[in-house]
């Protein structure tokens, strides 16, 4: 008996520590030495700590108010993104709305656009030059053209670019609300409103706050977005951190920076999960009744809803399609905020299909984002699982360490990589990669663990435990009990997660600088290469011509992905 | 058949059982009753190997199976929540664990045949996906599911908790049958006395991670060996100081002891009509305070000075006013006397 | 079945570049030196083996041109396309395992940072002596192309006499406040030229980072004054219309420009001279002997006055090569004959320039 019991601790423990060597391995080797050899470079330049950054930074009050500024915005872009997302859920889910696949379609589009490009897009709308401003000018002559600048403009942006990853991870949760709950309110006299604040939004409480948490990183580390619209009102920190990264003297003042922001992050994270664990219940249905969707009773409000659900639609598409339409005008029109359909011309596409990269680019994005999020996904099912199933010290220390890239800019994250492993690495078995094609896709993977593991991670959160003890119990082992019953239900959430990294992948930039092998010049760095500093306003319409490239790319990707996952969806509902 | 040999299970610093030591007999429906928390779920875990004893064995059929990982026992369960994969349909739900042990594409068919005709479920539900299904179908699955594997052992854990008292009923009855043609043994977990008492040969009543009575639902009913079995199972007045008193003042030979612990079930509370000998029982005045009526019974609550006892009578022909005094009679061989210590 | 495919594509690629160039590169090339002969090694006809060539010249259609007469000289080279902040962060950071062979266009202290940081070979083209005095020799890098930045003004409100005559006069002149266009970001060399223009004028030991507090007084009267761009407009573009008329580019945008926004601008050549520096081109170093050799020969061709004659005919560049002068377009041939390069210790400028550009963004701008 003695030894039944120590051998079965044995199996045990040899799989503990075997999964153990290999994640502290890869943890130390991509995730902590690289990081902190940079940062011990930068800020411990002489072998001490240099306080001169960190002075200079406190007693610059743009950096105070450009840090007051990227709280600001993360706190308010959190609450009306929740505020617009869950509208756009009930709108999609719990209402019967007219146009709803057209709805559905509209609220993720802007999804597959590249947030530089995004915003570009709006400030040729909305901008001092733009379409809709010239227009609104010729009507009122004494607006200011400036009128869509500042803090208003830039969370208006980020809202309405914003809500489609939090649709994608809240709306899964009001699919799992027990109908006759809201039944059983109905029946206890409580009225619509009521029934939404009391028993729905409940339930969806845990992933909101999944969710918000995912928006305030956005909003505090906004780049793009305050950069174009925020103006000289409204400034951010990040777009300096990563300006002083670029440069080696500066390199120590993003660094410091950084640290405050992750600070900010931190302070954050540790308040969220103080609250989340204090107001967190589980379902205690058994037997769930679908939600069946709620007609609004009152004739007006129904209306009103409608038109607002449909303007909000349109605000998410109209500046996608301006960028289609861009991409087919000249620069000196584009800048005079004409638009003459005569002048329109395939010039733009003719030069990038002409250039010596040609299309080779699209290629290689799609092979680097495909690969990273196949891998990102592919590791955080393991890693999620674990951490999901024993929940101790060394699990949540393990969590901890995957979401470090939360808190360090990209740039120094990319940097970090390319010096560390510069020369053969006892850590890399003696392997240089610096230089190799394999680098930037271990930068990919790194800058989209944080992201991944949470995603996954709510996945698993959802399923009961009972199933797999049911498996084991029918005989399954272990690995067919994850295969057979676990994945199988969290496909379709792993599916989404697999096509936003892809996506965002896509165009990614600030890493991809650094990392690229120069034979494979990524979307992310021809694009940019097309609005740097250095640029020509033509240039510029070449970014056009990329956006909706990527943007077609991302399009036949989900239509792929999707057909397959309503198919399979489809068979299991079929009789 | 099933031993286990003094098993201690602990949670950190949480003892959830406590030096346990049971037999259960080759095809015995067994029960583990108690009130939530006491053990008995995480004893029928154990067997099914979910948790690992801290200390102690368990056997099973003379093989020692503590360790023995879960895959291997060949123990079925029907969970409370059913666990029913929801992305399977009922068909490849119960088929799950015949694939997982390769059993052949015929041997498969034939199976799936008979178990269906056992819980009663059409070739037309078997096509459905499971969430398309009633609670009450959904239980027919987890149960077919677990019979499926021909197991000799199966373990039940509140299976029928999330049903309508109907269809508890029904299932309950159908359960015991499936149980007796199968030879099956099985254990089954319940907080609810009347599941325990109809169903099991034999009854194991769980009270803070120890066993406190093991017998026939006759014996535990009869003769509950503690106080906790007496209160638990059926339904059971404590007399109060008061009550005793009054019982001893009005009756010369009652000599009941008010420092003990005196109890006694409902139904052996009666009234002037109801008993045929009045000199064999001692008589108690009350006042009427309620009555719940429930057809074939009726439970009454009367009032005695400051304190209250309930009866349970079958006939109920006159509707008392409330307040109307009325004597009581017990028999003194009903009291249930627990000694104080 | 797809996601197989990928895969197997990716992977194939993958292996095939990773075999094609992943090796060979692993040696520490920092510490080795290379004792090449110049002469023989020019004197050989290009081998043909592939060179990357990392540029910042490569949009509107040059890298094609590049690519064809590169190929038509016999060179295999692969165009990357950087901008000139980015090609020497990467060089820099590279220097122990580089992937880009040949760096062309970035200015003369980006040069200076990537020699310092031991990445790049010395090497001296056959034209060296076309280019003396245009800049500095430092036996690394050569120039190719002269980028002086001018200011220009809309030839409709600004007449000779009424436009500012020094670049000081913008902020000290009430009548130009809000009319000229101030930089909105400080990677571009343009920018930075500016700003060393301005701060040069003040130079004093003593001073905070090497400028008296009447330069940094100037510098924020500079800023404040000026309209900062916002994205979405042009400054050129600006200009152009009258909105905010006066502005800056560096010389070889003015071409494209002109065209772009149909105008032709009032060139101001000031009292101080023009912020001046050069753009060049510099060879990594590698372990690899063959391919640094090849990538000198590129160097060498593409610098020589008949090459870059050529492209700057086509695209409105000032050449460093004296003997290519005749290829300049008419703009830029006026504007090489007015201009003077201002005369400041551009040296000094350029090293202090990071820390100037970190405090004016964390104090002034």
């Amino acid at each position: 008996m003695n030894s039944l019991s120590k051998n079965y601790k044995l199996r045990r423990n040899i799989g503990f520590v075997f999964i153990a060597l290999i994640l502290g391995w890869a943890i130390f080797t991509f995730l902590i030495y690289p990081n902190l050899s940079l940062l011990r470079i930068t800020l411990f330049s002489d072998g001490k700590f240099d306080v001169t950054p960190v002075i200079k930074i406190l007693s610059s009050d743009r950096v105070i108010t450009a840090l007051k500024n990227s709280f600001m915005l993360a706190v308010c872009l959190t609450i009306t993104v929740n505020v617009l997302g869950i509208f756009q859920i009930f709108v999609l889910d719990y209402y019967e709305i007219k146009g709803h696949k057209w709805l559905n379609i509209a609220y993720h589009a802007p999804l597959i656009c590249n947030g530089m490009v995004l915003v570009t897009a709006y400030n040729f709308i909305f901008g001092s030059q733009g379409f809709i401003t010239a227009n609104l000018m010729d009507i009122f002559p004494n607006i200011d053209p400036y009128w869509f600048r500042g803090f208003g403009a830039v969370l208006i942006e980020m809202t309405f670019a914003g809500t489609a990853n939090h649709i994608m991870f809240v709306r899964d949760s009001l699919k799992n609300i027990d109908y006759q709950t809201i039944e059983a309110a109905e029946n206890m006299g409580i009225k619509g409103r009521r029934i939404l604040t009391k028993v729905v939004l409940p339930v969806l409480k845990p992933s909101i706050f999944a969710a918000s948490i995912l928006t305030f990183i956005v909003g505090i580390s906004a780049f793009a977005t305050p950069q174009v619209l925020g103006g000289e009102e409204f400034e951010t920190i990040n777009p300096l951190v990563m300006s002083f990264s670029r440069t080696l003297t500066t390199r120590n003042y993003a660094a410091v920076l950084a640290l405050f922001l992750g600070l900010i992050t931190i302070f954050v994270l540790i308040v969220t999960n103080h609250i989340e664990k204090k107001g967190n219940y589980i379902s205690i249905s058994k037997v769930k009744t679908p939600l069946k969707k709620q007609k609004i009773q009152n004739p007006i409000l129904n209306c009103i809803i409608t038109v607002v659900a449909h303007i909000v639609a349109l605000i998410q598409t109209v500046p996608l399609l301006f960028i289609f339409i861009f991409s087919f005008m000249t620069a000196s029109d584009l800048y005079a905020g004409e638009m003459n359909i005569s002048n329109f011309t395939f010039n733009n596409y003719l030069s990038v299909f002409n250039s010596t990269t040609g299309l080779k680019p699209v290629f290689t994005s799609i092979v680097y984002s495909g690969l990273s999020a196949i891998f990102l996904v592919g590791l955080m099912l393991i890693i999620a699982r674990i951490i999901t199933k024993y929940n101790n010290k060394y699990t949540s220390a393990l969590e901890m360490f995957l979401q470090i890239p939360w808190f360090l800019p990209v740039t120094l994250i990319a940097l970090g990589l390319i010096m560390s492993f510069d020369r053969p690495n006892f850590l890399t078995f003696g392997f240089t990669l610096t230089g190799t094609v394999y680098i930037m896709l271990i930068g990919y993977i790194i800058i989209k663990l944080p992201y991944t593991l949470r995603m996954i991670k709510a996945a698993y959160a959802g399923i009961d435990n009972s199933l797999e003890e049911a498996a084991k119990n029918l005989g399954a082992s272990t690995i067919k009990t994850y295969v057979k019953v676990i994945f199988p239900i969290i496909w379709p959430e792993v599916l989404s997660v697999f096509l936003l990294n892809f996506i965002q992948q896509l165009s990614e930039y600030n890493v991809s600088v650094f990392l690229f092998h120069p034979m494979f010049q990524p979307l992310g760095v021809m694009l940019n290469a097309a609005t740097g500093a250095d640029s020509t306003p033509e240039s510029q319409m070449i970014s056009f011509v990329y956006s909706v490239i990527i943007m077609l790319v991302s399009i036949v990707i989900i239509s792929i992905v999707y057909g397959r996952k309503n198919a399979t969806l489809k068979k299991r509902q079929q009789i | 058949m099933i031993k286990f040999n003094n098993i201690e299970i602990k949670f950190g610093d949480f003892v959830a059982i406590k030096d346990l030591s049971l037999e259960v007999k080759e095809g015995e429906f067994f029960t583990f009753l108690g009130p939530s928390g006491c053990g008995k779920t995480t004893t029928l875990r154990a067997l099914a190997g979910f948790v690992k004893p801290t200390k102690g064995s368990i056997e099973v059929a003379g093989e020692d199976i503590t360790y023995k990982p879960i895959e291997k026992r060949g123990i079925g369960m029907v969970f409370q929540s059913y666990a029913l994969f929801p992305t399977m349909t009922v068909e490849e739900n119960i088929t799950f664990g015949l694939k997982e042990n390769k059993w052949d594409k015929a041997a498969i068919a034939a199976q799936l045949k008979r178990v269906a005709e056992m819980v009663n479920l059409t070739d037309e539900q078997l096509k459905k996906n499971v969430s398309a299904l009633s609670g009450g179908q959904q239980q027919r699955v987890a149960i077919a599911r677990a019979l499926a594997l021909n197991p000799k052992i199966i373990v039940l854990d509140e299976p029928l908790s999330n049903l309508d008292a109907k269809l508890r009923k029904s299932l309950r009855l159908e359960l015991k049958k499936i149980q007796k043609s199968s030879g099956t043994t099985m254990i089954y977990v319940t907080h609810d006395q009347e599941e325990a008492l109809t169903l099991s040969d034999r009854i194991a009543v769980f009270n803070n991670g120890c066993i406190e009575q093991i017998g026939t639902p006759r014996e535990i009913y009869y003769s509950p060996r503690s106080e906790f079995v007496t209160n638990f199972i059926g339904d059971t007045n404590q007399l109060s100081n008061e009550v005793v008193e009054k019982i001893n003042k009005y009756n010369s030979e009652a000599k009941l002891n008010p420092q003990d612990h005196i109890y006694v079930r409902v139904e052996n509370v009666k009234e002037e009509g109801q008993i045929s000998e009045k000199e064999k029982y001692f008589v108690l005045p009350a006042y009427f305070q309620t009555e719940e009526f429930y057809g074939i019974t009726t439970r009454k609550t009367f009032n005695i000075g400051n304190s209250e006892i309930k009866s349970m009578s079958l006939k109920n022909d006159k509707k008392l006013e409330v307040g109307a005094k009325m004597d009581l009679f017990i028999n003194p061989s009903d009291f249930i006397v627990f000694k104080e210590l | 079945m797809r996601v197989k495919k990928v895969l197997a594509v990716a992977l194939s690629t993958a292996l095939a570049t990773a075999t094609l160039f992943g090796c060979g590169n692993s040696d520490d090339s920092k510490a080795q030196v290379i004792d090449l002969n110049m002469e023989e090694v020019l004197a050989e006809k290009p081998s043909g083996e592939k060179i990357v060539v990392a540029t910042n010249n490569a949009a509107n259609g040059r890298d094609v041109w590049l690519l064809e007469n590169a190929k038509e000289a016999g060179f295999n080279i692969e165009i990357v396309q950087l901008g000139g902040g980015d090609v020497t962060a990467r060089v820099i950071s590279e220097v122990n395992n580089p992937t880009l062979n040949v760096v062309w266009g970035p200015s003369e202290d980006q040069f200076t940072s990537m020699i310092d940081a031991g990445a790049l070979v010395k090497f001296e083209p056959e034209w060296s002596d076309e280019v003396a005095g245009v800049s500095e020799v430092n036996g690394y890098s050569w120039p190719y192309e002269i980028q002086p930045k001018v200011l220009v003004c809309n030839p409709d409100i600004y007449t000779e006499e009424t436009a500012p005559k020094s670049w000081s006069d913008l902020w000290e002149k009430e009548e130009y406040h809000g009319k000229y266009a101030v930089p909105t970001s400080f990677e571009g060399n343009t920018n930075r030229a500016i700003i060393g223009g301005i701060l040069g004028q003040y130079l004093d030991e003593n001073g905070e980072l090497g400028v008296s507090e009447e330069g940094w007084s100037a510098i924020k009267k500079y800023f404040d004054n000026g309209y900062k761009t916002p994205k979405g407009e042009d400054d050129f573009g600006n200009m152009a219309s009258g909105k905010v008329p006066i502005t800056y580019t560096f010389a070889s945008g003015l071409k494209n420009k002109c065209e772009s926004f149909d105008v032709d601008p009032l060139i101001i050549y000031t009292e101080e001279g023009e912020p001046t520096n050069t753009n060049q081109i510099g060879v990594v170093a590698n372990s690899d002997v063959e391919l640094v050799k090849e990538s000198m020969r590129f160097a060498n061709w593409l610098g020589s006055a008949e090459v870059i004659g050529e492209y700057a005919k086509e695209n409105g560049n000032m050449v460093a090569n004296s003997v290519a002068e005749d290829s300049m377009v008419p703009i830029i041939k006026e504007v090489k004959g007015n201009y003077k390069p201002e005369d400041v210790d551009w040296k000094y400028i350029n090293s202090m320039m990071d820390e100037w550009v970190a405090k004016i963004q964390l104090e002034i701008y």
